[in-house]
């Protein structure tokens, strides 16, 4: 398998490592087809007190330090993100390690001067959604209070793009049936992303379980396809300066590799961001002291990937994970690691 | 670590060999395994899911990190 040396090394090397950081489960949204149930708030401050300090024991050893901010809607904590931002930032400076930040936001909060303040802590890749249009926008990405929130997202958007900071825009596109309809206003409004700084990704609404699970409407693939492939081709000449998203054809999912790791609001340790009520998922702890405490019997099918060679694995490690915890590998759990 | 197989070697591959340490550092308890891992210069799947075969084929001193 072509690559697989250069991949190996890095989902098994110990001078990567990757925090999806979880700074709070609540979201000020309730987007029509998520699968979150919101119910870890934010995170406190011991756990806090635990990522940096894991960080502070980790960094000299570094050559690289990928800190992803993830939620519910990580801005409603945003004075935690930036503050461990910038330490991480400061502390990744002075050991020589290169420090990458990027946050999923709804960017409903991302006011200028926030975005001026993150992009100064180093966080630099803001992925965004949009659900097409205003119209259909405001139906299913809704706040907590049911109102739409196009206009805002829209707002902040296109201040953060006025700025002349270095940053990456992730503008992902949701496309499902409705989108067919109102394709011209979707590429009108993609003029508006016409930058160097934008990726445009467009993506079909999928149903990834949750509360909402068998209620979401998702098109056909071949039809999901088909209209992104068409959509791709018209924002071409609607925003040529933005670029295209473009997962590379053998990109591995963070949860296969052996350095990257969630860290809930709670303190628990995943794999994964998708299925976080799934307990094959609950690999272990963060403790205020900065230890993580890994169940390494857990974490083991989901990096079978990097061994077996097999895409799929690698692509997405969850469909093939044993069903039940007590299906996994008998447990060895080295001293001085609990579950 | 069994034969010498097109200029390289096979090594068994046992998740079970893999663990972590309380920094989350992966931490491989076969001493063989892992030093044909930091070597390995070409690693192949031969084997599938459960006591797994890679193919390791020759040496490589120096270390290239790529980040997905």
């Amino acid at each position: 398998m072509d690559g697989l040396p250069a991949r190996y090394e890095a989902f098994l090397a110990t001078d990567l490592l990757q925090l999806i950081v979880m700074p709070t489960e609540h979201c000020n949204f309730r987007c029509t087809y998520c699968y979150e149930d919101f119910e870890i708030g934010r995170m406190r401050p011991e756990i806090l007190d635990g990522i940096r300090r894991l960080i502070h024991a980790r960094m000299a050893g570094l050559s690289r330090f990928q800190l992803s901010w993830f939620g519910g809607e990580p801005m409603l904590a945003h004075a935690d993100v930036v503050a461990l931002s910038r330490e991480a930032q400061r502390l990744a400076s002075s050991s020589g390690t290169t420090f990458v930040s990027d946050i999923t936001t709804n960017a409903s909060l991302l006011t200028p001067s926030r975005f001026e303040e993150l992009v100064g802590a180093g966080v630099t890749v803001f992925q965004v959604t949009l659900d097409g249009p205003a119209e259909l926008h405001d139906k299913t990405r809704v706040s907590v209070n049911g109102k739409g929130t196009f206009t805002r997202i829209h707002d902040n958007l296109m201040a953060a793009l006025r700025t002349d900071l270095h940053f990456d825009l992730l503008l992902r596109v949701h496309v499902h049936a409705g989108t067919r309809d109102l394709v011209p206003d979707l590429i009108n409004l993609l003029r508006d992303f016409d930058d160097p700084r934008v990726r445009l990704f467009f993506r079909g609404i999928s149903d990834l379980g949750g509360p909402h699970a068998g209620e979401i409407e998702t098109m056909a693939p071949d039809e999901c396809d088909a209209l992104c492939h068409e959509l791709y081709n018209l924002a071409r000449s609607a925003a040529p300066s933005a670029q295209r998203f473009n997962a590379a054809p053998d990109a591995a999912c963070y949860a296969s590799m052996a350095n990257s790791w969630v860290v809930r609001a709670d303190g628990r340790l995943g794999k994964c961001t998708v299925a976080l009520n799934d307990p094959r998922n609950e690999v272990g702890f963060l403790s205020p002291d900065g230890q993580m405490h890994v169940r390494a019997d857990l974490v083991r099918p989901w990096l079978r990937g990097i061994f077996t060679s097999d895409e799929e694995a690698l692509a997405c490690p969850l469909p093939g994970l044993p069903k039940t915890v007590t299906d996994l590998p008998t447990p060895r759990i080295r001293t001085g690691v609990t579950a | 670590m069994s034969e010498e197989a097109q200029g390289g070697s096979e090594v068994e591959v046992n998740l079970g060999d893999i663990t972590f340490d309380d920094q989350g550092r992966i931490v491989i308890d076969d001493a063989d395994l892992a030093q044909s891992l930091r070597d390995a210069q070409e690693v192949r799947a031969v084997g599938r899911v459960g006591t797994l075969k890679t193919k390791i084929n020759g040496s490589c001193p120096s270390v290239n990190n790529h980040c997905s």
